[in-house]
C-alpha cells in the first residue's frame, strides 16, 4: 500500500451488536430489517462492548456501530443543576439512546462515554410505564433528547413518534425534543405539550465545530415549519462559543435568525455559553484535542468555562442583541 | 511495530521469513524480532499463550501505536466452510469463564467475520465452543456472524494484550484447519504453513492500512515543541505553567495553523530566563495574545 493512501473506515452502522435479552424484542427486528447488509454480533450485556477499555472513541464516532439493548431502571432522572429548567418545577430527563450521530467538537458526550458507538434501548414501553407512574404523583416536564439527538435518529428508531403518541394521551406530561437536525415532523399531530427545541449557531460555528449537523439555513427552515404548523418552538443559543470577532459573528447571526423567525411566535429561548465538567474536559483534551477543547478555560466549582470577563461580555452582548427581538421574559440564561 | 502471535512454528514460519526475523530470547515462549516486527511463538493453550505474550511484552514493550496480530488455525462447525477458509474474529469467548471480548473492526476486512471460542483442550473443542456460546445466536442475522469457531489461545492473548493495545489494535485471523470431528480432515504441518502463506499478504495489507489511519500524530509540530521548551525555560515555568503553555500552543495550532512562529516571536522578546514571578506575568500576557 502506498503510504499516502488511507484505508476507508467501515460504513456507519455496518456492525450491530444485539444483547441476548433484546434479541426477541419486536423493535430489534424492525431496526435490524433496516440494515440487511450489516454484520450482527450477539452479545451478553451491552456494557461488555460499550465499556471496553481504551476504545478509539473518535474513530468510532465517525463510523459508529449500533448496540441494541434493554434499558434497566431507573428510566427517568431528575434534571441536573447545570441544565436550564425553563421555570419547570418537575424537570426530568430520559434517554432511550446513548450517544449521538453528530460530531460536535464541544460535546460533553466525548468526555462522558468510553465509546463512540450508539446504544439504542429498544424497550421504550418500560420508560413509558415509569413515566405514567410518576405522572400519577405530579405533572412532568421531560427532556427526551438527552445524551443524543433523538430526531436525527428517528429514521432508525421511531422513538420520537412513540413519544408523541404517548404525549397525546398524557396531557400532564410536557416533552422537549432538542435537535440540531432538520427533519420533517409535520406528519405528527400538533400538540401543545411537545416542545421542539432547535439549537441555533452561526453558520461559521456550525461548519467549524458542529460536524454533520444541519446547516443554519436548514435549521431555520425547520424552525419555521414548527411555528407555521402551530407547534411550540424553543430556540437554544447554547452553547455560544467565543470566536474571533464574536460580536460581529453573533450579531449578524441573531439578525438573520429573527429576520426569518418572528420573535413573538417563539415560546422561549435558552441562552448559554460553553461550560463543561472538569473531568469531561480532561478526557476530551486527551481523546479529542481541537480548538474548543484546547481553549484555556477557567475552573469554577468543578466546571470549566470562559473567564468572568469574557463570560460577562458574551452574555451581556447576547442579552442586548436578543431583547431587540423578543421580550426579556422569554429569555432563560444559564 | 507489529506484534505477531502464533502457537506453532508451522504457523510462525511464513511471518519469520517475511520479516527476516532472528531469535530474540524468551523462556516461556520463543521470541523472534526484526526492525519492523516481533513474533511470539506461544506454544499451545491459553496458559502458554498468556505467559509467552506477557514475557515478550516485557522484553519488547510496545508503543501505543503498535498492533497485536494473532494468526493461527482453528476448528469450525461441520459444514460452516471449507477447510482452509480464513476468517477475521469479532468476538472471542473464553470458554473457561464464559467472558466475551470484542476486538474492534473499524475498517472493512477482506475476510469473512466470525465469533470464536477459546477452549482448553482440543478433544472437546466443538462441545466447549458450543456450550460457551449457547443461546447467543440471533436468528435475525443476515450474515453467519454468530457461527462459533474454536481455538486454544485467542482469549488469553486478548486478555493479556488489552493492557497494552486498544481493541482496534488487536487483530485476530483464523484459518479453518478442521471440523473437530474426524482426524482425517486435519491439515498436516506443511499444509498449515501453506495456509498461512496464502493469507499473509492480505493480513499485512489490512494491518498497514489500519496503521495509516489510526491517529498517532502529535498536535504540536517539532518546531512548536522546540519553541514551547524554549519558552518554558525562559519563563522558569513550573509544571502547571508548562501545562498551560502547551495548551496555549495547541489552541494556537488549531486556530491558526502552526504555533511555532508565534511562540518563537514571543520568546524572542524575552531577555534571558526571568524569575518565576515575572514568568507568570509573561504567561498572562501570552494568554491574552493567544486569545486575542
Ligand atoms: S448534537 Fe448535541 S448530543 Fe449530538 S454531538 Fe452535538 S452536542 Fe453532542
Amino acid at each position: 500500500m502506498n503510504s499516502s493512501e488511507k484505508t476507508a473506515l467501515r460504513k456507519p452502522y455496518s456492525r450491530i451488536y444485539v444483547e441476548e435479552a433484546a434479541a426477541g424484542h419486536p423493535r430489534t427486528a424492525q431496526i435490524l430489517a433496516k440494515f440487511p447488509e450489516s454484520v450482527v454480533i450477539p452479545i451478553g450485556d451491552y456494557k461488555n462492548v460499550f465499556n471496553r477499555p481504551r476504545q478509539p472513541v473518535q474513530l468510532q464516532k465517525e463510523a459508529p456501530s449500533l448496540i441494541l439493548a434493554l434499558q434497566k431502571p431507573p428510566y427517568l432522572y431528575a434534571g441536573p443543576a447545570v441544565c436550564q429548567d425553563f421555570g419547570e418545577s418537575h424537570f426530568y430527563y430520559t434517554s432511550n439512546v446513548m450517544n449521538c450521530p453528530f460530531l460536535c467538537d464541544y460535546c460533553y458526550l466525548r468526555g462522558m462515554y468510553p465509546s463512540g458507538d450508539i446504544v439504542l434501548f429498544v424497550n421504550t414501553e418500560d420508560t413509558f410505564c415509569e413515566t405514567e407512574r410518576i405522572l400519577k404523583e405530579h405533572p412532568l416536564y421531560l427532556c427526551i433528547s438527552y445524551d443524543t439527538d433523538l430526531l436525527a435518529l428517528e429514521g432508525i428508531t421511531g422513538f420520537f413518534g412513540e413519544w408523541v403518541g404517548f404525549a397525546a394521551s398524557h396531557p400532564a406530561l410536557t416533552i422537549e425534543v432538542r435537535t440540531k437536525s432538520s427533519p420533517n415532523v409535520l406528519n405528527y399531530p400538533v400538540l401543545p405539550n411537545v416542545i421542539y427545541a432547535v439549537t441555533m449557531s452561526p453558520e461559521a460555528v456550525i461548519e467549524r465545530f458542529e460536524h454533520r449537523t444541519a446547516s443554519l439555513t436548514a435549521r431555520l427552515r425547520f424552525a419555521k415549519s414548527i411555528i407555521e404548523s402551530g407547534r411550540p418552538l424553543r430556540l437554544c443559543f447554547d452553547p455560544m462559543l467565543w470566536v474571533p470577532d464574536f460580536e460581529t459573528v453573533y450579531g449578524e447571526f441573531f439578525e438573520r435568525v429573527f429576520s426569518e423567525i418572528p420573535g413573538e411566535a417563539v415560546k422561549d429561548i435558552g441562552v448559554g455559553t460553553f461550560r463543561i465538567a472538569a473531568d469531561y474536559l480532561k478526557r476530551m483534551r486527551k481523546n479529542h484535542p481541537c480548538e474548543v477543547t484546547a481553549y484555556p478555560y477557567t475552573l469554577t466549582d468543578g466546571v470549566y468555562g470562559y473567564d468572568a470577563e469574557r463570560l460577562s461580555e458574551m452574555l451581556s452582548f447576547a442579552k442586548a442583541a436578543l431583547t431587540k427581538y423578543v421580550d426579556e421574559k422569554k429569555l432563560f440564561f444559564s | 511495530m507489529l506484534y505477531f502471535c502464533t502457537a506453532l512454528y508451522t504457523e510462525a514460519a511464513p511471518v519469520i521469513s517475511r520479516f527476516q526475523m532472528k531469535p530474540a530470547g524468551g523462556r516461556i515462549g520463543s521470541v523472534y524480532a526484526s526492525d519492523e516486527a516481533i513474533l511470539v511463538l506461544t506454544g499451545i493453550g491459553p496458559v502458554a499463550a498468556a505467559g509467552a505474550l506477557s514475557e515478550a511484552l516485557t522484553l519488547f514493550p510496545p508503543a501505543e501505536t503498535d498492533m497485536l496480530i494473532n494468526i493461527g488455525i482453528c476448528g469450525a462447525p461441520a459444514g460452516f466452510c471449507e477447510a482452509g477458509t480464513w476468517l477475521r474474529i469479532h468476538k472471542i469467548t473464553d470458554a473457561a469463564t464464559g467472558r466475551d471480548f470484542y476486538p474492534e473492526i473499524l475498517f472493512p476486512s477482506v475476510f469473512r467475520e466470525a465469533a470464536l471460542a477459546t477452549v482448553s483442550t482440543p478433544m472437546k473443542a466443538s462441545q466447549e465452543a458450543a456450550s460457551a456460546t449457547s443461546g447467543a445466536s440471533v436468528s435475525t442475522s443476515a450474515s453467519a456472524a454468530s457461527t462459533v469457531l474454536s481455538d486454544m489461545e485467542a482469549s488469553a492473548l486478548y486478555q493479556t494484550g488489552q493492557a497494552f493495545f486498544s481493541p482496534e489494535r488487536m487483530l485476530f485471523y483464523k484459518g479453518v484447519s478442521d471440523f473437530g470431528v474426524s482426524e482425517g480432515t486435519r491439515l498436516n504441518p506443511s499444509d498449515v504453513t501453506a495456509l498461512i502463506e496464502k493469507a499473509l499478504p492480505d493480513i499485512l495489507s489490512e494491518a498497514e492500512g489500519i496503521l495509516s489511519v489510526l491517529p498517532s500524530d502529535p498536535v504540536l509540530s517539532e518546531a512548536a515543541e522546540t519553541a514551547v521548551t524554549k519558552l518554558c525555560k525562559l519563563l522558569s515555568a513550573s509544571v502547571t505553567m508548562e501545562h498551560e503553555i502547551r495548551l496555549l500552543a495547541a489552541y494556537r495550532t488549531f486556530r491558526c495553523g502552526d504555533a511555532a512562529e508565534f511562540f518563537m516571536a514571543f520568546a524572542a522578546g524575552i531577555e534571558g530566563p526571568v524569575v518565576r514571578r515575572e514568568g507568570k506575568r509573561l504567561l498572562e500576557q501570552l494568554r491574552k495574545d493567544c486569545l486575542a
